[in-house]
């Protein structure tokens, strides 16, 4: 918790969006994260990412585990509904939160001590039932907050900032994303916000269980050399497979590609993910060429980013329960009790 | 041998000086210190015939270790606050199967709100469960009661907790006296498991028991605790006899001889209780300090032989029974049968709020002259509380408390809320 006060200034050349917004209004307290955290910067494309939307800051809900990952909400979008948890139970909370209220945007922000190690149930669960949300891990591959032990992603063979080798094998949380039936998993890198920015957007579009795993890297414990979650070593190794150009319907598409190069997946909304492919061969909507590929790349040392696999048939939760549209913490009695004439009716056709 | 050292760094010595044979252990603060340092032990091959591993939660942690000790290994763990509530099932667990594993607490406030201060909510949470439970009242004491606790499990085939205070014994550099490995060893045989999965013998742990069996099986862990009760005192004089002091034991006594006023309370604040307490005796004050040094077995008659004269006792204990007040007190108003004292219970420190000598001379100036309160909570801002509970009189969505509490306070303090994002 920060006491800081940040002014609540506006420069007068911040550009404001179609809802009279500028990026301040979508910032939070002041971080106290260390300086250099990856998580900084992702809590600065969470900002861009829903200032391009023009998002409208009361209709989001913020939720979090226990971490440096899970401080993270306090830092952006300040004027949104936040919700910290217990350790690793975040995707539960979130769950319930959204199955009371559906017409929230839910993102929840958690981190790989909080979602692979403690929370791993419940993160499978949340994914496989595919709640409506935005899931971002993270991810640095150490326990930040009790100062730097191996966490359950963290690669093995990765060497710790004392010396030790890291002797278990890690969870590819990507992999396991997409083996529970995640329609939207994408990686990116903390360091690249062209990447990062698109590929938030698009998750908070589609519907379903949208899963980001952002390597993250921990400056004071997880940055060394050795290290598989350096800002050195995944700048070396990152392999983009794909950009996205995320265009909504109203916007018109202006940019040429070559044949070949770009994927079109068409939205829920009529809108259009455009994906402009660095990989030629990749395809982004197979899940199973995709498990494929990550495999035989993560063999190579190489951290694939991009969006891995969108599925734009997606459902989510409320449509598998079939649950009404109006949100059901909005359903009144009357709503919810048709009154002794139905009940007269029901009983009468069962005797 | 003396050395300045940190309180998890001695206590994780003096657990491996009790050559343990499986640690496992989920980093939560103000425990962490402890089983890295442990971890580094094993890791550089210093302890040996010892397998750390590095688990993916508290829950793991605790079965990890029931596992361990079933398979007739020494077992350690240690944990604070979410971590202890977390794995709650597998501490009532190792209770009911009796075994002898021993963990450390390092008490720590029990969220929501979350908090990571000192507090005795996360032991008292588990009081019932079946452990014994002892309170280190510093640093020294903290790592003495390790040995014991090893001693004394393994004897009863019953798991020990050994709480200490976070951050105020975990983090604080104190002189200790290290034993040495023979000392350790004369005192602390190797485990004879009284329950063992061995492939040449074959058993089954953990069976299906139903009404006709679970009241006795219970009964017996009440007796082991009753056991517990006997053998504490002597194995308290048996490490005096070892190591040359005096650790551990049921209860402590300061002052409390002669004392009109005997002030309960366990854990660290014992020091700052006994600083106050001779302040006042300088002043002629009648008054002395019962420290509790074993929670669970009660040790009910201890208690009572030291209360048996006070014509008032003051229990300053750090957790709160919601709905009813004080834990200690309650326990200790067993102790008192037909002793017809006032009996005061002050809730103070949560939270890890500092409890002051100034305070405390305020409190017990007001149990002395009858103006206290039987239950009072310690530098309480009464301002706050009224405020949140006018708002709610006022509209029916008042909001979350803990960030309502936290927006006043910015208010008083001079910070405006509104000009918070």
């Amino acid at each position: 918790m920060t006491y800081l006060l940040k002014p609540k200034l506006h420069h007068p050349t911040l550009p404001a969006n179609r809802l009279g917004y500028t990026r301040r209004d979508y910032e939070g307290k002041i971080s106290t994260l260390c300086a250099g955290c990856g998580h900084d910067s992702i809590s600065a494309a969470i900002i861009q990412a829903c200032w391009e939307l023009a998002i409208e800051p009361h209709k989001v809900a913020k939720l979090s585990g226990i971490g440096c990952s899970s401080k993270t909400p306090d830092y952006f979008l300040g004027n949104s509904h936040g919700f910290n948890t217990v350790h690793g139970r975040m995707p539960s909370v979130l769950t319930g939160a959204n199955l009371a209220n559906r017409e929230l945007l839910y993102l929840g922000v958690s981190g790989d001590g909080d979602s692979a190690s403690i929370g791993f149930g419940q993160f499978a669960h949340s994914i496989r039932r595919g709640v409506n949300m935005v899931y971002v891990v993270e991810n640095n591959g150490v326990y930040g907050l009790t100062k730097g032990q191996f966490s359950a992603t963290a690669d093995k063979g990765s060497k710790s900032k004392r010396g030790v080798l890291n002797s278990e094998e890690s969870i590819d949380m990507v992999m396991v994303a997409l083996q529970l039936g995640a329609t939207f998993v994408a990686r990116s890198f903390s360091g690249d916000k062209a990447q990062l920015v698109p590929l938030i957007r698009a998750a908070i579009e589609h519907k379903g269980s949208a899963f980001l795993d952002v390597i993250s890297p921990c400056v004071a414990f997880n940055n060394h050399e050795g290290s598989t979650r350096s800002y050195d070593y995944v700048r070396e190794h990152n392999e983009a497979v794909n950009r996205i150009d995320f265009i909504k319907t109203r916007d018109a598409i202006t940019t040429d590609y070559a044949p070949g190069t770009v994927q079109d997946v068409p939205q829920h909304d009529g809108s259009v993910l455009r994906l402009r492919k660095v990989d030629a061969g990749y395809d982004a909507s197979n899940r199973v060429t995709a498990m494929n590929y990550l495999q035989q790349r993560a063999q190579q040392g190489e951290i694939v980013t991009g969006l891995l696999y969108v599925n734009a048939d997606s459902e989510d939760l409320h449509h598998h329960l079939n649950t009404v549209d109006i949100p059901l913490n909005q359903l009144n009695s009357k709503d919810l009790c048709p009154g002794l004439a139905v009940l007269e009716k029901v009983n009468a056709a069962m005797r | 041998m003396l050395k300045q050292t940190e309180g998890s760094r001695a206590v994780a010595e003096a657990v491996a000086l009790c050559r343990p044979e499986v640690i496992c252990a989920y980093p939560i603060s103000p425990q962490t210190h402890i089983v890295e340092a442990l971890g580094e032990q094993v890791k550089s091959g210093a302890l040996v015939n010892c397998e750390f591993i590095n688990v993916e939660s508290e829950f793991a942690a605790m079965s990890v270790a029931i596992g361990a000790s079933a398979a007739g290994a020494r077992a350690y763990t240690a944990t604070a606050s979410q971590g202890l509530l977390f794995m709650a099932e597998a501490v009532f667990n190792a209770a009911g199967l009796g075994l002898p594993i021993v963990m450390t607490v390092a008490n720590r406030a029990i969220g929501a709100p979350i908090n990571i201060w000192n507090d005795h909510t996360d032991a008292m949470s588990q009081r019932d469960c079946g452990w014994i439970q002892l309170f280190a009242e510093n640093n020294q004491e903290a790592l003495d009661l390790h040995i014991q606790a090893f001693r004394l499990a393994e004897e009863l085939s019953v798991p020990v907790m050994v709480c200490m205070d976070g951050f105020i014994l975990t983090h604080a550099y104190e002189r200790v006296d290290m034993p040495t490995q023979e000392q350790v060893d004369t005192y602390l045989p190797p485990y004879a498991p009284r329950q063992i999965l061995d492939p040449a013998e074959p058993v089954s742990i953990g069976a299906m028991v139903g009404p006709e069996a679970f009241m006795e099986v219970r009964y017996l862990a009440h007796a082991k605790q009753m056991q517990a009760i006997e053998l504490i005192p002597g194995y308290a004089e048996e490490f005096r006899g070892v190591f040359g002091r005096d650790s551990g034991g049921l209860i402590h006594t300061y002052r409390a001889d002669d004392a009109e006023t005997i002030v309960v309370a366990l854990g660290s604040v014992l020091g700052t209780v006994k600083d106050t307490v001779d302040e006042m005796r300088e002043r002629g004050i009648s008054i002395g300090v019962l420290g509790i040094a074993c929670f669970r077995p009660w040790p009910l008659l201890a208690v009572r032989a030291v209360l048996a004269g006070a014509k008032r006792v003051v229990v300053l204990e750090k957790s709160l029974a919601v709905g009813l007040g004080g834990i200690v007190s309650a326990n200790v108003e067993t102790s008192l049968a037909a002793n017809t004292c006032e009996l005061y219970a002050v809730i103070a420190g949560l939270g890890g709020r500092p409890i002051t000598r100034a305070s405390l001379h305020r409190v017990f100036g007001e149990a002395i002259a009858g103006k206290l309160a039987h239950l009072s909570f310690l530098d309480l801002d009464h301002t706050i509380v009224d405020r949140v509970l006018a708002r709610e009189q006022q509209t029916r969505r008042s909001g979350p408390i803990a960030e309502a509490v936290l927006r006043d306070i910015a208010a008083v303090s001079g910070l405006r809320a509104k000009d918070q994002t």
